[in-house]
């Protein structure tokens, strides 16, 4: 994005539960010329603060700890405030990551991977974007682009259960299905991340791995 | 083997007890006995006994150097390597011999006639004090390793209480030193609204630095403050403590003995011998005394050893074949007076038979009281052991609450505290801006009540109501809500904390469903625990209705907590869950 096309930085708004976090990106954001930004660490507060003061741009968290996520967030502030631009930021790859149960993103949202914010220029022109795209009413699902790399809900929420440590018969429980599905798809995940067998490693270990890895919980390194 | 663990022979006998002061005063009072008996059964007199005495004296000092010998070379590192079984029995047996020789060797200087001193009966004196010094040193052995695992407990028990206290003093520190610091932000916070209210011009430049707590001076105070108010105590609790072991009445030992605990035919025969032996020689001669005391000592292995069999076989039988050989082994004691008195008339009188039975009962009863003993120990041992590991339980339970505490104090006090002040102070800012007194009036009574309540908010629920607001209170800001909690004062701790989880989770996944999916603005709750554990949860709003699709996590969620027993119904406008959720 050009320099002249640039929006004229207003009030931002931070959520983040994490308080370490929440300063960091709070000083970026002022540091970019987005003035004043308020923080919150919860929906509550992103909502009451919201409530109180004229907000342009909130950067969200997805993972807001217990209870409503930042997807959740966004969709109240869009409902309050429908012209708000709309950031997500999380490590997670994609927001299905977190759990199935989610809604979609709104409208014009930006997903970001906090592992591509290298610096301080792509989290400035990822607000300039979200707001951009709010005031031209820009329909491209957020900017959004989901890496699930061709996998279905049910694959990614399987993947997510083998690595919190369920068992197969505890998948095919808590989804509804059979074991043999659940071994099927497993297997298939197995295939999917290119996971190879033998006695010198753990599968189940390695896709969990991989799960944690698309979170950004953990790097690839392997001891 | 008990549970003190299993040690090798020579760890046990060649070990610290090998050689004590201990063991030197027992065998001393034994050589005492010993030559007392002796000299009353010779009818000697006042004179001649108290010759006795230093001559015992001299031999138990004998004895003493020759252990004090043993000390500074054979016995040296004892501790560290146990001396081998072999040098044990043999310098245990020396010492018996080494005392014999030297009680005669002073007797006769003073003209006092032992009767003693062939080679046949040195060895004998050589075995038998082999024999009850082995016994002296494992005996010796267990007391001290029976002590030490007492101690052990009673130390693990105290330990548990100092930490309770410690818990409970850091708790309380805690809760203060936060509240100390919630307020003591909360007063800079109040300044900086204050002077925003004054100043209410620039809503930028908010402050973001107020000065944080030292957590680790904090950590070191509460730390420091615990454990001096505890240290003192610890004389006073390890006493009490050790009231708290389980103790056992001593006629316990005696069913016990009788109950549970064979016979002991070697340990009654080494007795018998010892006692009685040279008495028995010296009035019936050797060959009539030798033949009397083979008899009785063939009766007491044939009596003993049918008895023992009897009661490994016929177990539930074990009381009345203890009791039964019991007296048939002093019954023998008439059949000993009759031999006696027909060899030498008035060698066993009625007295004499009744000593014999009493002193024979209770021998019977000591040395089938070692086992029985033991028994009582372990088994005391191990109730307290049980106590323990069930306060060790709650100690970890309880850790665990101040651990949540301190973690949600922390996160409230760096994060939710601080920015809902900041945020205050920016709302107010605001409403000074726009000149809005009502917006500033609420921010500075929200502000306020952060500053009455800093930490009530994020204490755990400890009712069903509690847990249902906490799950709504996440919820509340994206949907209204009306919550109907029925009184749960009906059910016990356990099950309301049991049941306050399962509704929790039920409500939150009725919840999320309806705002992420059904889009609803207003949720019903309703809540009616019953007495008997169970409660019903009923989740009503205005959204779009069931979307239907595939069950998932939810679904088995709802499943698993009413066992099957729940609805999900479309209404005119929204739908309602009702789950009935199993005890």
């Amino acid at each position: 994005m050009s320099n002249s096309n640039r929006i004229s930085a207003s009030g931002a708004l931070v959520v983040d539960d994490d308080p370490f976090t929440l300063g960091m990106i709070s000083t970026a954001v002022q540091a970019l010329g987005w003035s004043p930004v308020r923080s919150a660490s919860s929906v509550a507060e992103a909502l009451w603060v919201s409530r109180q003061v004229e907000v342009s741009v909130a950067v969200l968290d997805l993972d807001l700890g217990e209870g409503p996520t930042g997807i959740d967030l966004a969709i109240g502030l869009r409902n309050a405030h429908p012209a708000i631009g709309l950031v997500i930021i999380s490590t997670y790859e994609e927001p299905r990551l977190i759990g199935l149960n989610l809604p979609p993103m709104p409208e014009g949202a930006i997903y970001l991977v906090k592992r591509t914010v290298t610096n301080s220029d792509v989290l400035g022109d990822s607000l300039q974007l979200a707001v951009g795209r709010q005031k031209n009413s820009g329909p491209e699902n957020g900017g959004y682009k989901p890496s699930g790399r061709g996998m279905s809900d049910e694959s990614l929420e399987i993947m997510r259960l083998v690595a919190v440590g369920h068992s197969n018969a505890e998948i095919a429980r808590l989804r509804v299905m059979s074991v043999s599905g659940v071994e099927k798809a497993v297997a298939r995940l197995l295939r999917h991340f290119g996971i190879p067998g033998g006695k010198n490693s753990s599968q189940r270990v390695l896709l969990a791995q991989t799960y944690f890895k698309l979170t950004g919980a953990v790097s690839s390194r392997r001891v | 083997m008990d549970d003190l663990g299993h040690q090798s022979l020579r760890a046990r006998l060649g070990g610290r007890w090998s050689l004590s002061w201990q063991g030197w005063a027992v065998g001393s009072g034994c050589i005492w006995v010993a030559v007392m008996t002796r000299s009353a059964l010779g009818a000697e007199s006042t004179a001649q006994w108290l010759l006795w005495q230093p001559i015992v004296l001299a031999a138990s000092l004998a004895v003493g150097l020759f252990m004090i010998a043993l000390s500074r070379t054979l016995y040296r590192k004892r501790n560290q390597t146990p001396v081998a079984v072999w040098i044990v029995v043999a310098c245990s047996g020396l010492a018996g011999v080494i005392a014999t020789l030297t009680i005669i060797a002073l007797a006769s200087m003073v003209g006092l006639e032992t009767g003693f001193g062939s080679i046949d009966q040195l060895v004998v004196i050589w075995l038998l004090s082999a024999y009850g010094s082995c016994l002296l040193n494992l005996f010796f052995y267990y007391l001290d390793r029976s002590a030490t695992a007492r101690a052990a407990l009673i130390e693990e028990a105290v330990q548990l209480e100092v930490e309770a206290l410690q818990r409970t003093s850091i708790m309380a520190q805690l809760q203060s030193q936060l509240e100390a610091e919630v307020a003591a932000e909360l007063d800079a916070a109040r300044a900086t609204l204050e002077l925003r209210l004054q100043l209410a011009r620039d809503a930028e430049g908010i402050d973001q630095s107020s000065d944080r707590p030292d957590w680790r001076e904090i950590s070191a105070l509460l730390r420091d403050t615990a454990q001096s108010s505890v240290r003192p105590l610890s004389a006073r609790m390890f006493q009490q403590g050790a009231r708290g072991y389980p103790r056992r009445p001593g006629w316990g030992i005696i069913a016990n003995i009788v109950s549970a605990q064979p016979l002991r035919p070697l340990a009654l025969i080494i007795i018998h011998l010892l006692g009685g032996l040279k008495a028995v020689t010296d009035t019936f001669g050797p060959e009539r005394g030798m033949t009397l005391m083979a008899a009785q000592c063939l009766a007491i292995l044939g009596i003993c050893g049918f008895a023992n069999d009897l009661m490994r076989r016929f177990p539930s039988q074990h009381s009345r074949v203890f009791i039964g050989a019991l007296v048939l082994l002093q019954s023998g004691v008439i059949a000993t007076s009759v031999f006696r008195e027909s060899w030498v008339p008035g060698s066993a009188p009625v007295s004499w038979a009744l000593v014999q039975v009493l002193t024979g009962a209770a021998l019977v009863l000591i040395t089938s009281g070692v086992g029985a003993w033991r028994e009582f120990d372990r088994s005391s041992r191990d109730l307290f052991r049980g106590q323990i590991r069930r306060s060790k339980i709650a100690s970890i339970a309880r850790n665990r609450q101040l651990a949540d505490l301190a973690r949600q104090a922390s996160r409230l006090l760096h994060g939710s505290v601080q920015t809902r002040l900041h945020a205050c102070a920016m709302a107010i800012d605001g409403a000074g801006k726009a000149g809005t007194d009502q917006a500033r009036i609420e921010a500075l009574l929200e502000a306020m009540a952060i500053l009455d309540h800093p930490l009530v908010a994020e204490v755990s629920p400890s009712s069903i109501g509690e847990e249902v607001k906490r799950k709504v209170a996440l919820w509340g800001s994206l949907c209204e809500f009306t919550i109907e909690v029925k009184d749960d004062s009906q059910l016990d701790l356990g099950a309301r904390n049991a049941i306050s989880v399962s509704v929790g989770q039920i409500v939150e996944e009725g919840v999320s469903n309806a705002i992420r999916h059904g889009k609803a603005t207003f949720i019903t709750i309703v809540v009616s625990p019953h007495p008997d554990g169970t409660c019903d949860v009923e989740i009503t709003d205005n959204g779009t209705g069931p979307r239907g699709g595939k069950p998932g996590i939810g679904s088995a969620l709802l499943q698993q907590s009413s066992g099957g027993v729940w609805s999900l119904t479309a209404l005119d406008r929204g739908s309602r869950l009702t789950v009935a959720v199993k005890a």
